[in-house]
């Protein structure tokens, strides 16, 4: 059992604590001015949440920018993943693992500003601009300016390594970039593997569809009582949506909303009969024909 | 050594389902005698910390006691950790199955729901008298398909955290602000902690500020104490691996650097307050 280097556990959920104590307190202030700066966000995490010491993982060789970070390209995710794929599901479910991974990054450089954690939305918007748009609101006293300072906060720690405190476990794969490189690259190579649908393409369809959509599936794969009550379920289902996908371009099922119908229609199911027992392409027959009644449904 | 987590049909549920065909679990009328019982072998937990046993057994569901006997179903239960996004479906055509797993799929502990399946399709013409269903099934013709759920068990999970360990009861002979710590090895291995009233409803009451916390790191630095003095300087003493949690809080206290109950430089305070630091607010000004 390989431990790996990370920030100190107790130390790193204290600060996530902390900061979201008070929108637009003293110490968020702090921190997103440290943000602006490469070395002082690394000092501010550092004197806060040291690291533990440990193995340390590769770092990733590829080309990193302020854009790129907020959805890293699938080929970047795929060298990622060559680059950790000796890790396990017990050190990468770890917010303060992979918050040691991206700060190993910003020190290393590959990772040029931490502003950039902070980028979110518009793409004209820099980090730094969204920081200093959110830090003039709160010093003039306007309203709003706390909620931009505390959206902001949150922003920097979702991306850095996930932020469980307020996002349950889901975070680390949906909001912390590297992680969800990784764990996103590891699902489409194990449904590879099963040989279903041969075309990496469609599968990354589906898992790339939106950042919702995924959400929604990574949701379904960490809730305690989910419809896939095993990793063939998960793999059926994803497979027979690339297939999907494949043979009808237009499909409403790309929409998140046919993709909750079509989840509740599977637990409806399941609720009577438990899927994960059946084999692949059994299960796989029956969420095809679940996707083709979600299909054809008139949308509401 | 074992824990039994049973249910039955008469049992409360928080929601009532209509279904092609009759279930036994907690709330569901379908066997109105029926009984779900899943004893957890502590003893028989094959390779310690990545596996557990444990054993189906059935009552007054005399129509699923027939399917078992014809071996019509599966035995089986679903080992997940959400957390790692971990999903298994262990299954058996024994009653008594070792559920095992890696430690490095797994990011917490994991959680156990037991269940029996058909193993096969199913056609079966009702007598609800004979089968002991309810009588609205009386007279239908059931077709279960591969892998309907015939029975389900009660979610658990072994708890083999530090926290996980300690069973908290009120000891109404203590003084205001005492509390006890003493093992316990009747179901696994527990640490029972009996507290004074005020303590007991404090606690009770989950308080998570600074006092709340303090006390709980010194309850834990107490159990520490009794598990390096009923384990601890004796190398050779490895009784405690036959309890899971126990290993899996060795275990801990390694990912941790932490060192183990047996070992010269294990004190329970430090330990403790390394787990689980005393909270102080300092107000400097």
């Amino acid at each position: 059992m390989t431990n790996f280097a990370e920030r100190d556990d107790a130390a790193h959920t204290r600060l996530h604590r902390d900061l979201l104590k008070e929108k637009g307190g003293e110490l968020q202030r702090q921190f997103l001015t440290a943000t602006k700066n490469r070395n002082d966000f690394i000092a501010f995490v550092d004197t806060r949440a040291g690291e533990t010491p440990g193995a340390s993982v590769g770092l990733f060789q590829g080309a990193i920018t302020e854009s790129s970070l907020k959805e890293f390209p699938a080929s970047s995710e795929q060298a990622m993943y060559d680059t950790w794929k000796d890790l396990t599901p017990r050190v990468a479910c770890r917010t303060s693992f992979w918050s040691n991974v991206t700060l190993r990054h910003l020190r290393s450089g590959v990772i040029r500003e931490a502003s950039w954690l902070a980028t979110n939305g518009g793409k004209n918007e820099t980090g730094t601009e969204r920081i200093d748009r959110a830090l003039a609101r709160l010093e003039r006293g306007l309203s709003g300016g706390a909620k931009q300072v505390d959206d902001c906060v949150r922003t920097v720690l979702r991306r850095m390594g996930g932020l469980p405190v307020e996002r349950s476990h889901r975070s680390v794969l949906v909001d912390c970039s590297f992680g969800r490189a990784w764990w996103r690259e590891r699902l489409i190579r194990r449904i590879l593997r099963r040989g279903g649908v041969e075309n990496r393409q469609a599968i990354q369809d589906v898992v790339r569809c939106s950042q919702t959509y995924w959400e929604r599936l990574v949701s379904m794969i960490v809730s305690r009582g989910s419809v896939f009550g095993s990793v063939t379920v998960q793999d059926a289902f994803i497979n027979s949506m690339a297939k999907h996908f494949g043979d009808n371009p237009n499909t409403q099922l790309k929409t998140a909303t046919s993709l909750t119908a079509a989840l509740r229609r599977l637990s409806n199911i399941a609720a009577a009969r438990e899927l994960g027992f059946l084999e692949f392409d059994e299960v796989g027959a029956i969420v095809d024909d679940v996707l083709l009644r979600i299909a054809q449904a008139k949308p509401s | 050594m074992s824990g039994i987590i049973e249910i039955r049909a008469s049992d409360p549920a928080s929601a009532s389902r209509a279904l092609p065909w009759p279930i036994l679990e907690a709330g569901n009328v379908g066997y109105p005698k029926g009984v779900y019982r899943v004893v957890v072998d502590y003893q028989r937990v094959k390779t310690l910390g990545k596996a557990v046993s444990i054993t189906h057994e059935i009552e007054g569901a005399p129509l699923i006691q027939r399917w078992m006997s014809a071996r019509k179903l599966r035995f089986a239960c679903a080992v997940a950790v959400p957390r790692s996004a971990y999903r298994a479906l262990e299954e058996s055509s024994e009653a008594t199955q070792v559920l095992q797993w890696e430690p490095e799929d797994l990011g917490s502990h994991p959680v156990f729901s037991p269940m029996i399946l058909a193993n096969e399709p199913i056609e079966h013409a009702v007598d609800a008298a004979r089968d002991d269903l309810d009588p609205l099934w009386n007279g239908l013709t059931l077709k279960l398909p591969k892998g309907a759920r015939v029975a389900i068990g009660q979610i658990f999970a072994l708890k083999s955290g530090l926290l996980g360990l300690l069973d908290f009861s009120l000891e109404e002979s203590l003084q205001a602000g005492q509390f006890k710590v003493e093992p316990s090895q009747e179901d696994g291995f527990k640490f029972k902690v009996r507290l004074a009233h005020d303590l007991y409803g404090y606690l009770k009451g989950g308080r998570k500020e600074e006092a709340g916390a303090n006390i709980m790191t010194h309850v834990v630095s107490a159990a520490l104490g009794v598990l390096a003095s009923k384990y601890g300087m004796n190398d050779d003493n490895e009784d405690w691996r036959s309890y899971p949690n126990l290993e899996a809080l060795a275990t801990l206290l390694e990912q941790r650097g932490l060192p183990r109950w047996s070992e010269e430089t294990f004190d329970p305070a430090w330990v403790a307050t390394t787990l689980h630091p005393h909270r102080i607010s300092l107000d400097l000004q």
